[in-house]
């Protein structure tokens, strides 16, 4: 049961403390470089853990896994690189204000609604976790799919003015995600006969390679040349207070986005990756300065870092409670769970509640430690960005390749790496921009499995369209999506209405 | 408290010592052996490997580390261990019947192992079917829900874990023997098809024990072991019921084929020794499996024995609308 005086006892041991400050600051290198992630930080620092008490291990875990989250905002904002697929969206706004010379602020930002989302999640987990867990239970295949329908919808926001290239690279990142194995029935797809591409594209070194190589690429040119894409280093002391003062402003911002974090987090299959988008894209239609996103505004940082960090709670509500992960990370954990002999399920909170208390405060103090680690760490790395570029280019394509091989051990990552940033390339160079690709190949494998499985399920039924357009959760997901939709055509023809009375 | 702390020491010099003085000691094993998991980190794989990397400890004279080779239902890892170096220094877990059915069922033209490829070196755990339905569900029996599947053919939803998997034999098995016909629902993996069970998005879940046992709120209708299971002793076995159906999962450790003699021996003797412990038995039990250590030649008459099997099951059904 919750006993406040043993949990206190557990966590105020110092040498728990250390081990959480250390795997919190492993957490985040392996969230900060691109291609490694918490999952596998999780799963390298397991067997280290096997000596320790239950406990002890699962706060060293959970550490590694709040600071990967983190983590992936660093290189979004400095070198428009998210370190995590999660953070994806943090390069709208993180990347525009670092370029402004405001690369502290946005860090400072990221932190702040890093430690935010992370305490709302753990919060949610503590004390909202059966009735979450039985929300979730509502949440079958249709939903996924829809959710993943409206999560697309965010494209319509992102390529504003040119919204039919912003299709057009969501589809070619759909096509992408159909390669390899048929995530229902097992039958090779577009493999060419190849064992390399029975796994399919994996969306990891993709991301590196449709985000960082273009990245290098755009470093190559000459000074003078254009504009140069790395961000300019200004020193900004006591910018932390100033940050923190903004962000309580915006504060319905970080509330909006933590609770779509932990909905979308506890939703099996869904993960931290869609909850950005859904995040990013209603935090833009509320706001007051929707047309600024995209520009380097707070709002547009807070959203993500906030969301991905509240999926952490989420992702755990099911994995402690069904024994089924939120995320991928989460899945790690549960394993790491088993491995320690505790069994997943609602009696776990009371059967072994001194452990689950103890672990889910305990992400409380690791999130206190992250914010103290961070707000070091903010100061190291925006000092990236005094490195001459020559360098950086240089760093940047060896940890491209590293970070894409480290993933599975496998060399036919760096080539779908490599071949992804050729087509980023030239994506940036059409205009296309490799953010609706990136969501394609995200969502793609996702929504198939969403689909695929509903026409399975409604085989026994009545009609298939029934089934997908009557269950009431799935409508509510399908008149969000309508909902959005509409509202960007409105948005999309009005502003130009005004253009042209303007003009005349 | 300082007792895990030397631990944590002890693993961080044993690998830096591992690491650095490669050559020392010419008796096999002298740097730290591969273990490859097929399959993503967190899996049932997985939680087996880690048990066996955890009472490894003091039994192996080297560590054991993890890898993961996973993608496409475990056939890139296992067509990846078929090529790997056989040194000895490359193991990794095998399931079946996967590694029977994969190679016997791959489309015209793919490449990829093929089950001889894979040297068995021992089995480790067991892993029993089990027809499963929400304890919500009207059906109490076995009997119920083949009745009411009879009744209905085609309306009773029923999550299996894939396509010509494991659980689609068994579920072929028992279409078999009963006559019933069901609306199979291939889930991705077990983590997918618990919930669809629990929310009752399916009426029924043919398949492993360990996800059984992982569930609350749920009721099993059948077994698939030859006996009574230890592990839910209330289920009826099939047999027990009148049908001869026997069907299960084995998890193994395998190796390319051709490792030294001196190897595969102290493979097997140390994997012999871990399941010996009955700390790691109890450990096995409460992850939802049963110890049943096999040497060598038992893996191999087990891997005959499935290959049979399927082939018996698969003849006379029509692969094509299977698919």
């Amino acid at each position: 049961m919750f006993d406040p005086l043993t949990i206190l006892a557990n966590l105020s041991d110092p040498i728990t403390l250390l081990l959480m400050a250390l795997s919190a600051s492993f957490g985040i290198i392996m969230g900060a470089v691109p291609g490694l992630s918490g999952t596998l930080g999780i799963a390298l620092l397991l067997p280290f853990t096997f000596g320790l008490e239950p406990a002890t291990a699962l706060l060293m875990l959970g550490s590694v896994y709040c600071g990967s989250e983190y983590g992936g905002s660093i290189p979004a904002i400095l070198i428009n690189t998210p370190g995590t697929a999660a953070a994806l969206c943090t390069t709208f706004d993180g990347y525009p204000m670092a370029m402004r010379g405001e690369a502290q602020k946005a860090l400072y930002t990221a932190l702040i609604a890093s430690i935010f989302g992370g305490m709302f999640g753990v919060c949610a987990l503590l004390f909202l976790s059966e009735p979450l867990a039985r929300v979730c239970m509502k949440f079958g295949a249709p939903e996924q799919f829809w959710l993943c329908v409206f999560a697309l919808t965010i494209i319509a926001s992102l390529s504003s003015g040119n919204v039919l290239k912003g299709v057009i690279g969501a589809l070619l990142g759909l096509l992408l995600a159909c390669v390899g194995m048929d995530p229902v029935t097992a039958q090779p797809r577009f493999t060419f006969n190849t064992m390399e591409l029975m796994a399919g594209i994996n969306v990891v070194p993709g991301l590196i390679g449709l985000f960082a190589i273009p990245q290098a690429f755009l470093l190559l040119r000459p000074a003078g040349a254009g504009e140069s894409p790395m961000a300019p280093y200004v020193s900004a002391p006591g910018v932390i207070w100033k940050t923190a003062v903004q962000f309580i402003r915006r504060i319905w911002v970080a509330l909006l986005s933590g609770v779509i974090g932990v909905i979308v987090g506890i939703m099996p299959g869904a993960g931290g990756n869609i909850a950005t988008f859904v995040a990013y894209n209603e935090t833009k239609r509320l706001s007051k300065n929707r047309d600024k996103f995209g520009t380097g505004i707070m709002e547009g940082i807070m959203a993500p870092e906030v969301c991905n960090n509240a999926v952490v709670g989420g992702a755990q509500i099911p994995m402690l409670t069904l024994g089924i992960p939120g995320s991928a990370p989460a899945a790690v954990m549960l394993g790491a769970l088993m491995t320690h002999g505790l069994k997943p399920g609602f009696s776990l909170f009371s059967t072994q509640g001194d452990i689950v208390y103890t672990y889910a405060v305990g992400l409380i103090v690791a999130n206190i430690l992250i914010l103290l680690l961070g707000s070091v760490f903010v100061r190291i790395f925006a000092r990236a960005l005094q490195i001459p570029q020559h360098f950086l280019v240089v760093a940047i394509l060896s940890l491209s390749v590293v970070g894409a091989y480290s993933i599975n051990n496998s060399p036919t990552d760096v080539l779908t790496m490599a071949f992804c940033g050729l087509l980023g390339f030239f994506l940036i160079k059409f205009k296309f921009g490799v953010a609706p690709m990136a969501l394609g190949l995200i969502l793609g494998g996702t929504m198939e499995e969403g689909f695929k499985l509903s026409l399975h399920l409604a085989a026994g039924e009545e009609s298939t369209w029934l089934f997908f357009f009557s269950r009431p959760q799935s409508l509510v997901l399908i008149a969000l999506t309508v909902l959005s939709l509409a509202w960007s055509f409105w948005k999309e023809l009005g502003p130009k209405k005004d253009k042209k009375e303007g003009k005349a | 408290m300082k007792k895990f702390m030397v631990s944590f020491f002890a693993m961080c010099t044993l690998m830096l010592c591992a690491a650095l003085n490669p050559a020392q000691g010419a008796s096999y094993p002298d740097k730290p052996i591969t273990l490859m998991t097929a399959f993503n980190a967190g899996g049932g794989s997985d939680v087996s490997h880690r048990l066996l990397e955890k009472y490894a400890k003091g039994i192996f004279a080297q560590p054991l580390v993890i890898i993961y080779k996973p993608g496409a239902g475990g056939e890139i890892g296992w067509t990846w261990l078929s090529q790997a170096k056989p040194d000895g220094y490359t193991i990794g877990g095998i399931d079946l019947p996967h590694i029977v059915l994969q190679p016997m069922l791959r489309a015209a033209g793919q490449p990829g192992y093929q089950t001889d490829q894979l040297n068995p070196i021992c089995n480790l755990v067991y892993d029993a079917n089990v027809v499963m339905v929400p304890e919500k569900s009207p059906w109490k029996t076995f009997a119920d829900l083949i009745n009411h599947a009879k009744a209905n053919p085609g309306k009773v939803k029923v999550a299996t874990v894939g396509k010509l998997t494991g659980d689609h034999i068994f579920l072929l098995q028992i279409e078999k023997l009963t006559g019933a016909k069901f609306n199979q629902v291939p889930y991705a993996g077990s983590g997918k098809a618990i919930p669809a069970l629990q929310s009752g998005e399916v009426d029924a879940y043919f398949g492993s024990g360990s996800s059984f046992l992982r569930m609350e709120n749920t009721r099993g209708l059948a077994i698939g072991s030859a006996d009574k299971y230890e592990l839910c002793p209330d289920v009826p076995t099939l047999r027990e019921l009148g049908y001869d159906i026997v069907s299960g999962k084995y998890r193994g450790i395998a190796s390319p084929v051709g490792i030294p003699k001196e190897a595969s021996d102290y493979l097997q003797a140390k994997f012999a020794e871990i399941c010996a412990n009955p700390e790691y038995q109890k450990a096995v039990k409460s992850s939802g499996l049963m110890p049943d250590f096999r040497d060598a030649k038992g893996l191999a008459d087990i891997i005959q024995a499935e290959e049979r099997q399927v082939r018996e099951i698969l003849k006379g059904i029509d692969l094509k609308s299977a698919k």
